[in-house]
């Protein structure tokens, strides 16, 4: 083996501080190493050297010395590649921003812990083993789960792209609730008129196939490669040989569906311009008289049709399924329920809809009579944390001032007030149209968070209580009728369907996406993208926007034909495992399966969190550069010398506290040098028997520090960890040690300054714990704890 | 134009905006008051403000503001803390909480109405009683008792006399006694400053 050492002076960034010279002098007679300093090894001629070198000294493994891997790692790794080395055979020692960057104020400890870093790297490097690079192919098709706006869009532009698409959607007809609007914000235009068009076109197109009254009941397998079983219901009518006339079966049908906003007959279609425009026989509502099925000449009706199963394969998954509005009847001091001319903005939609129950007048559901006054309240359902809806609905504003200017537009003299915490009238040309609604429409607007709703004691009318914020009063509001602009909730069973398909959801229960803003429209499994307001409340341009790209993303996928999976995954070794099923549990990829007497790990699933080799009792289970040997070279390389006191260990997470460390030294924050971070995928993979061993070999204190739990990357890998850290804590009280040396944290990448405080105040608190010695803890006993332990030798 | 204008054009602003309040109420735990977005509708809810100038949302915007008044005004005194406000606060925020810490820190500095002080100071402190059910004028309390077969005074310090001393042992070691000389002083001394400076304006 023949190590070559790359050392980087970065100009002056890193030899200004670190002193080069004593490196060299340090590693000169180290074992099977050569070593190679350069000016700037990323630079040109500097790669040009790193390639010339290994070809010269016969070079097998390379560390590298300089800045963090983050910046230019990959740029190292293919250098290395080219010059005829596994490309994985390499490792970083990190001297600039976490060493030099951050320790300027002592040049003489960051030269020692440069000397650590680079050995540690030197340790590890000779434990690595060469990867190859995993390829999977990829069905070319995509499923597509909900045909609202965002999946009708998602579809056309995988299907024109010349591609597969099998769209599913719950209901009998696609639409979703844009359907069901009347005209849309700011502009006016007529949402049917815009959407109709769209829906046909998904209809026929060659590369569609649209499953209707169909549900996604279980999905199976991997990124570009899903098994995808889809359940049918039945409709009651052979739809090859229905032509959608639907007027002959409805207008012999004797049973009305009453419902004050979706009137229909037990066989009805839901509008008329539905798609596929084929009617349906509600089962609960039908009496079984057959006059429709007399009526229709075409034999189009089959009482006896049954659910049907449909599987299919496909590459990729797009979930739309959108939204739910929130239900006021959650909020009594509204009395939603209790008095039907509070309405809500839904239904407020399908009275001003030319295809609602009234044929777009608007009327006082009690009376049948226009109202005179109307009065819309917003934030109902958003922005509250009393019932955990703490986001703002964002369409919610927009879609009350839409409504109010309707009515004004129908009749001028109503006379419309809209209570508003804030106006948030965000989106292309809304601020604009919100004005409009001010001065031309002459609606007015009060800052005011109603309180209460009520009946009046002498008239029909409704009563609003609140305060009027701007002028401190308090009024007594009347009013014909009551709009709640409801917020936006994740779609009914949007938890059992993420279940099936094992993508996380956010605290509110939206969907969870890879990356707040630089991957918002992946999901949290490989594969699956997700679109529309089921990953957040969205209006109708951003879902399309953010449908568009879910849509390119598959298309990406699918074109490439392959897919490229990252070696850094899960390994096994058979001999050692004795099938206990800690990993399949822990596991929450679905990467591990248990069939029979056999463990199967699924590649393309693992996502190389390795959560499950800490959990595995016998080592079986190791992710490549990461294995309980790798980092435990480490750990001796550290406390071989010990050379500072007090010495921390610390093991940081690959994407928050790593990247947070960095930061600390690109703004640089100086802190205390005794710190030697060991970089981990994520703190789920730390195995307590390493912050043992660190503590065994003399290290004085050990730092865990991952995501905060809602942004961690690996979804619960923060947690695990913390559970965790809770037994390492007892287990240390055991062992004697102070349980104060180990100590866990939560710093984002963001939190440069908090990583530098950390490590401050935890050196602070080991210096008074001073150097680990053996025995060195009795647990101090509590008067009450001893007491009550007099009490029981009294019992005796 | 006549040339008494001048008292109509009115030029209040605030003296500069101090954090005393708001440290008090983060000491306390209550810091959840910060997260107040004035939407109103404590107020809007509020059934004693319906009938009285007690304005919830007011008064917790000038606590976090820093406008002391509030411990002047006899506003946070018209409270029934029925918590209705509590209840509905869309920011969680627990306002009677902070209602009755306002009136708890309006002590402190002395601002404590006379029917409030004469109660704490001479009722409770010289009795252990909140309710008395001794004395003439408290015979029917008495009565009521007996009728449902109840001695005609509840075994407190009305049936034991020599429990004063106890209750007042307790009430100052508590602090209340202290509490109560410290705002009586603090009055005082307020109620003579004021006389000067009317005297002053008279002159």
């Amino acid at each position: 083996m023949n190590i070559g050492l790359f050392i980087c002076d970065c100009g002056k960034n890193i030899s200004g501080v670190i002193d080069n010279d004593k490196l060299v002098e340090h590693f000169k007679n180290y074992p099977e190493t050569s070593i190679i300093k350069d000016q700037y090894l990323c630079s040109e001629l500097g790669l040009n050297k790193i390639k010339e070198e290994i070809k010269e000294h016969k070079i097998d493994r390379v560390v590298v010395a300089a800045c963090s891997f983050k910046l230019h790692g990959d740029l190292f790794r293919k250098t290395i590649e080219q010059a005829g080395i596994n490309r994985f055979l390499i490792s970083f020692a990190n001297i600039r921003e976490q060493n030099s960057w951050v320790h300027s104020h002592n040049p003489n400890k960051a030269t020692k812990k440069a000397i650590d870093q680079i050995e540690m790297a030197i340790e590890h490097v000779k434990l690595l083993k060469p990867l190859e690079l995993q390829q999977a192919d990829v069905t070319p098709s995509t499923l597509i789960i909900g045909g609202g706006i965002a999946g009708i869009r998602a579809a056309k532009v995988i299907a024109d792209a010349g591609f597969q698409v099998y769209l599913v959607e719950r209901e009998t007809t696609i639409g979703g609730h844009m359907a069901l609007f009347d005209k849309t914000f700011p502009t006016l235009d007529c949402s049917i008129c815009v959407l109709g068009p769209m829906m046909t076109e998904v209809k026929d197109h060659p590369n569609i196939k649209l499953l209707t009254y169909s549900e996604v009941q279980k999905v199976e397998g991997f990124i570009g490669n899903f098994e995808v079983s889809i359940i049918k219901k039945p409709r009651f009518i052979v739809e090859d040989e229905c032509v959608g006339c639907f007027d002959i079966c409805r207008d012999v049908c004797p049973i009305d569906v009453e419902d004050t906003y979706y009137p229909r007959k037990a066989i009805d279609v839901p509008y008329p311009q539905a798609i596929p425009l084929y009617p349906n026989i509600i089962e609960e509502h039908c009496i079984g008289c057959k006059a429709c099925a007399k009526a229709c000449d075409r034999e189009a009706i089959d009482f006896d049709q049954k659910p049907e199963r449909i599987n299919i394969k496909v590459g990729s998954i797009v979930v739309a399924t959108g939204l739910k509005t929130f239900d006021p009847s959650r909020l009594a001091e509204l009395n939603y329920q209790k008095y039907s001319d509070i309405l809500t903005t839904m239904e407020m939609e399908r009275l001003l809809n030319n295809d609602g129950p009234t044929n777009g007048r608007v009327v006082r559901p009690s009376n049948g009579k226009p109202p005179m006054n109307v009065s819309f309240v917003l934030c109902v359902g958003s922005r509250n944390k009393k019932i955990n809806h703490e986001y703002c609905s964002q369409v919610c504003c927009n879609a009350a001032i839409k409504q109010a200017v309707l009515l004004k537009k129908e009749n001028p003299k109503t006379n419309v007030n809209i209570y508003y915490i804030d106006v948030r009238a965000v989106g292309k040309n809304c601020e604009e149209f919100y004005n409009r609604a001010r001065e031309d429409f002459g609606i007015r607007f009060i800052k005011s968070n109603i309180s209460e709703i009520v009946k009046s004691d002498t008239s029909d009318q409704l009563v609003l209580k609140g305060e009027d914020v701007i002028n401190d009063e308090l009024f007594e509001n009347t009013s014909d009728m009551v709009v709640l602009a409801v917020g936006i909730e994740p779609a009914v069973g949007t938890d059992e369907l993420s279940k099936k398909l094992n993508i996380s959801q956010d605290p509110y229960g939206f969907l969870l996406e890879k990356h707040l803003k630089v991957r918002p429209s992946e999901s949290s499994v490989n594969g699956i993208f997700i679109a529309g307001a089921v990953q957040g409340p969205k209006d109708i341009p951003s879902s399309i926007a953010q449908a568009e790209s879910a849509a390119s993303k598959a298309i990406a996928l699918t074109s490439k034909g392959k897919v490229e999976l990252d070696p850094h995954i899960v390994y096994y070794e058979k001999d050692k495992c004795d099938l206990c099923r800690l990993c399949e549990n822990i596991c929450i990829y679905n990467a591990i399966e248990i069939e029979g007497n056999k463990l199967k790990i699924i590649p393309a699933n693992c996502s190389g969190c390795g959560a499950c080799s800490a959990m595995c009792p016998n080592d079986a289970l190791s992710i490549p550069g990461f294995t309980q040997n790798q980092i435990s070279a480490q750990i001796k390389a550290i406390t071989r010398k010990k050379s500072e006191s007090p010495l921390i260990v610390a093991f940081l997470c690959n994407w928050c506290s790593y990247a947070g460390a960095d930061l600390a030294g690109t703004s640089k924050i100086t802190y205390p040098s005794n710190i030697r971070p060991i970089r981990v995928m994520c703190t789920a993979m730390l195995d307590p028997a390493l912050v043992f061993e660190a503590f065994f070999y003399g290290a004085d204190g050990v730092l865990i520090a991952g995501c905060y739990p809602q942004d961690c990357h690996y979804n619960k890998g923060f947690m695990k960890a913390e559970t965790r850290y809770k037994s390492i804590k007892e287990m240390l009280a055991q062992t004697r040690i102070n349980d104060d040396r180990v100590q866990i944290e939560s710093i984002s990448a963001g939190e440069g300054e908090k990583f530098a405080r950390v490590v401050k105040k935890f050196k602070g608190k080991l210096q008074k714990l001073g150097p680990i010695k053996p025995n060195e803890y009795q647990k101090q006993i509590t008067s009450q704890e001893e007491s009550i332990g007099k009490a029981r030798l009294d019992e005796i | 134009m006549s040339d008494n204008v001048e008292k109509y054009i009115k030029r209040e602003t605030k003296e500069s905006i101090s954090n005393k309040i708001s440290e008090k109420f983060v000491d306390a735990g209550l810091e959840k008051i910060r997260a107040c977005i004035n939407c109103g509708t404590c107020t809007g809810g509020c059934p004693s403000g319906r009938r009285t100038a007690y304005r919830t949302r007011v008064a917790i915007r000038k606590a976090l503001t820093g406008d002391e008044s509030v411990l002047r005004d006899i506003d946070i005194w018209l409270c029934s803390t029925c918590y209705y406000c509590y209840e509905r606060c869309p920011r969680n925020i627990p306002v009677t909480d902070m209602i009755i810490k306002l009136r708890n820190i309006a002590v402190e500095e002395g601002f404590i109405l006379d029917a409030h002080f004469g109660l704490a100071d001479k009722i409770f402190y010289e009795t252990g009683h909140g309710v008395p059910a001794n004395g003439e004028g408290n015979k029917k309390w008495r009565d009521l008792r007996e009728s449902y077969d109840l001695p005609p005074l509840p075994p407190t310090v009305h049936s034991y006399p020599e429990a004063v001393e106890e209750c007042k042992t307790l009430m100052k070691e508590v602090g209340f006694r202290d509490l109560m000389d410290n705002a009586k002083e603090l009055k005082e001394e307020r109620a003579k400053e004021q006389e000067k400076e009317e005297e002053k304006a008279d002159e």
